[in-house]
């Protein structure tokens, strides 16, 4: 028995080693993963946004205001706004406001110079609505499926190239630039026909919903006249 | 007599229990060593584990849909964020040759057109303020690729 109760011993000390040693090389490879993920630990930026003292604009909301500095969420990333005595401030309304005048999920445009360490010494804050800067033109190429004519306008159904499963119905008016691929301006009659490939600059029509007015259309197969062939004799 | 029989069984005692010994930590040394084997993890999983790790805490970095791996529009000039201090600025890039180029601020439209290498140098005008512009590229085979960046346009003393 007493052998028995020697050589156990040995055996669990080694398992609770083995598993010890398990933990560790898991710990290890975590950390591993974790630095390699973390954006942070790379100085690298291919970007180009850590190159130092460069003059930039951060828009994004508010997130966090402390004495001197202003943590904003900007695309998705969370940019160290330091400000001081020299910086500026503009409320919503164009008058000259105060770091107290902001609060967190305001939305604001900071404007300064970018440090290495990415973070902005900040020269100007103006409150900016978001709406007020959304840029609200869309870049559809596709193909005319249908197309409708009325007093005023016209109306094209167009499918787009990246999702066939969609479809945009735009309005034409006597404003809206048609043009071929090299940007000579044609007729609209002969070219916004269906299965004619164009690209259009579109936005929300502000009268009918669903609908979107055409800015400017690219006729990618423009009607050639064909040359008139020879009588033979 | 009796004495020899008596050391002759002692003896037979120790050499059965010497024996049952050895059988007995052969067995127990097998069991445990094929245990060992069993429950031991193999290099694999130790791989495997540390995907279960949330690696959604790290702050993705902010990727627009132009900057996926298989769009060849790239933009070389501005970079997105940049300041400017004229509202007369040019777009250059690279992407599908011969392709068709549309840049859309919010309040104007600009086209142009890529050269046989892909290259493109646009010029466009901004609005004061920050700018959202919509870079599209359309090939001949109308494939489209599209990229968004913010320029600010503002005259203000930057130090």
């Amino acid at each position: 028995m007493a052998i028995f109760l020697i050589i156990a011993k040995p055996i669990i000390a080694q398992e609770a080693t083995n598993s010890a040693t398990k933990t560790e090389d898991i710990k290890g490879i975590l950390r591993q993963i974790v630095s390699q993920d973390n954006p942070q630990s790379d100085n690298s930026d291919n970007t180009g946004s850590n190159q130092p003292r460069l003059p930039k604009a951060f828009f994004g909301s508010i997130t966090k205001i402390n004495a001197g500095e202003i943590t904003l969420n900007s695309q998705n990333e969370n940019r160290l706004i330091r400000t001081g005595e020299e910086t500026t401030y503009v409320d919503s309304k164009r008058r000259p406001a105060k770091l107290t005048s902001f609060k967190e999920g305001q939305t604001v445009l900071a404007m300064g110079v970018v440090n290495t360490d990415l973070s902005m010494d900040c020269s100007r804050i103006v409150a900016t609505d978001s709406q007020s800067v959304i840029n609200t033109h869309q870049i559809v190429s596709g193909q005319i499926v249908d197309v409708s004519q009325s007093q005023n306008s016209t109306i094209f159904v167009l499918i787009p190239s990246k999702n066939k499963n969609n479809q945009y119905q735009i309005k034409i008016d006597s404003k809206t630039v048609l043009t071929d691929a090299k940007g000579k301006t044609i007729a609209s009659a002969k070219n916004i026909v269906s299965g004619k490939k164009l690209i259009a600059v579109i936005k929300p029509d502000s009268q009918i919903a669903q609908t979107f007015y055409a800015v400017r259309l690219i006729a990618l197969d423009t009607t050639t006249i064909s040359p008139t062939p020879t009588p033979k004799p | 007599m009796l004495l020899s029989q008596y050391y002759s069984m002692i003896k037979e005692l120790i050499l059965a229990i010497i024996i049952g010994a050895i059988l007995g930590l052969g067995v127990t040394g097998s069991y445990l060593s094929y245990k060992g084997k069993k429950t031991t993890p193999p290099s694999q999983p130790l791989v495997t584990e540390p995907t279960l790790v949330p690696t959604t805490s790290v702050s993705p970095q902010p990727v627009s849909e132009s900057e996926s791996n298989s769009n060849p529009l790239t933009i070389i000039s501005p970079t997105t964020d940049t300041l400017v201090s004229s509202p007369n600025l040019t777009v250059s890039g690279t992407t599908t040759p011969d392709s068709q180029i549309i840049i859309a601020t919010a309040a104007n439209i600009f086209t142009g057109q890529s050269d046989t290498n892909g290259k493109f140098s646009l010029p466009i005008k901004l609005e004061s303020g920050l700018n959202i512009i919509k870079i599209s590229s359309i090939d001949p085979q109308n494939n489209q690729f599209d990229y968004q960046l913010n320029v600010t346009y503002s005259t203000a003393k930057i130090n």
